[in-house]
């Protein structure tokens, strides 16, 4: 598999959970959990019509509404990368398509960038490094003819 | 050690707690389960009002336990900013806020509140993590003499895993080995789900928890053969992926889970033990 095809895999499985996959497999079993307890409480109150409509319902909605739930502190919260990362990226996303690399290239700047983030990253001087100033670097380093900087 | 390996295997953050509310998350779906296809109404009815009364209260009382368990870090966060808008911690005069922020885990050391709420949170979780491996050990030792067995089947093999299993400087293989051990545990609970569907006859349920588990087997196979090929992190999502990873980990841990993002496999081919190591002799 070369390596957009990796990337569009792993863009579309992000937004569903996969790198969280506990939390994924907490969701789904919440779900069915809660499922069976509506099914529990229709049989153990016939009379009762809220039961059974909820009864109608599938698992599968169940685990439509109830999975994503556990993903809100994610989604909202301030764990993962940083908004501001995230924006850096798809900036320097943008650059490289414009920038008319080739494939093998642009595997090159992604690797240099994130190699060049982990030397940046040192734990004396901790803050995040700027990603700009690091895919100026690189570029710098793979544009011939312009030098190193 | 059966014991060990358990330790190191709950040794990263909340996967024991997780594990357990999944577990008992499936185990309770499977008694509704059996409680609705096997019980008349009338004693159903019943029945719900006894365990409400009586396991009611228990969750109850042991939930705010389990909160605090999860969610010490940030709990940690709220005490110390009220502690510093109380003026309770001392500030240590430095030349630049990023040093302070630096010095923070020391600070919290030096108050006897934080010290007192540390040990509380350090004996609940020792209590979480001793009635996890008491509840998982039938698995994990059958699992881990199940290994001993294959191991001594194959010696060379049990050699290569114990060198897989020290820390690698290597991020992109750190990385596989903390989302691969969540993903397997996520993945087994799964398929008790599955094979409870098929029981079931819900086929919709049983095709849709079936996707998810080929999913999470595929995406867990394509990051172990692209970090096993070196190429991890050369597109746009795997970079944020693994600078996520480094972030992460370096706020937790203090240093950057490795010193190299990938080993690409032309550098590997030098890395061969010599024979007389291969073998197990040692001089």
């Amino acid at each position: 598999m070369n390596f957009d095809a990796s990337a569009t895999w792993r863009l579309i499985t992000r937004a569903f959970g996969t790198n969280y996959p506990m939390r994924l497999a907490i969701g789904i079993s919440l779900a069915c959990l809660v499922h069976t307890v509506v099914r529990v409480f229709a049989k153990a109150l016939p009379e009762s019509n809220i039961w059974q409509a909820l009864n109608e319902f599938g698992t599968t909605w169940y685990i439509l509404i109830i999975a994503p739930l556990l993903f809100v502190s994610i989604v909202f919260g301030k764990q993962g990368a940083p908004e501001g990362a995230i924006q850096q990226i798809n900036t320097i996303k943008a650059l490289i398509s414009e920038g008319g690399f080739n494939s093998s290239q642009r595997v090159m700047i992604w690797r240099s960038i994130v190699d060049k983030y982990l030397t940046a990253l040192r734990p004396d001087l901790w803050g995040k490094p700027d990603l700009g100033r690091i895919f100026d670097e690189v570029k710098n380093d793979f544009t011939p003819g312009e030098g190193h900087s | 050690m059966p014991g060990s390996e358990n330790d190191k295997f709950f040794r990263s953050t909340l996967l024991a707690p997780q594990a357990l509310l999944l577990i008992g998350i499936i185990l309770l779906t499977f008694l509704c389960d059996y409680w609705a296809n096997n019980t008349q109404p009338e004693i159903m009815t019943e029945r719900a009002t006894s365990v409400i009364s009586k396991g009611g209260p228990f969750i109850l009382f042991m939930m705010p336990y389990f909160l605090i368990f999860v969610m010490r870090d940030r709990l940690f966060n709220l005490l110390e900013k009220l502690a510093e808008r109380l003026n309770l911690l001392r500030r240590k005069r430095s030349p630049s806020d990023r040093l302070y922020r630096l010095d923070r885990k020391d600070m919290r050391e030096q108050t006897f509140a934080f010290r007192a709420f540390r040990r509380i949170l350090e004996e609940l979780e020792s209590y979480f993590q001793k009635a996890s491996s008491l509840l998982l050990r039938p698995l994990f030792l059958s699992l881990s003499s199940l290994r001993a067995w294959l191991n001594s089947l194959y010696p060379s093999h049990a050699k290569k895993k114990r060198i897989d299993n020290k820390q690698s400087h290597i991020v992109a293989e750190n990385y596989l080995k903390d989302l691969s051990r969540p993903l397997a545990l996520g993945t087994f609970g799964l398929f008790l789900l599955f094979f409870r569907a098929i029981a079931n006859n819900s086929n919709t349920e049983a095709a849709v928890i079936g996707t998810v588990i080929a999913t999470l087997c595929f995406h867990i196979a394509l990051t172990k053969y692209r970090v096993s090929r070196g190429v991890f992190g050369s597109n746009d999502q795997e970079a944020l992926e693994l600078i996520e990873y480094i972030i992460e980990k370096t706020k937790r841990d203090g240093v950057p889970p490795g010193s190299k993002v990938s080993n690409p496999l032309r550098h590997r081919v030098t890395e061969t033990s010599p024979e007389s190591e291969a073998i197990g002799v040692k001089t």
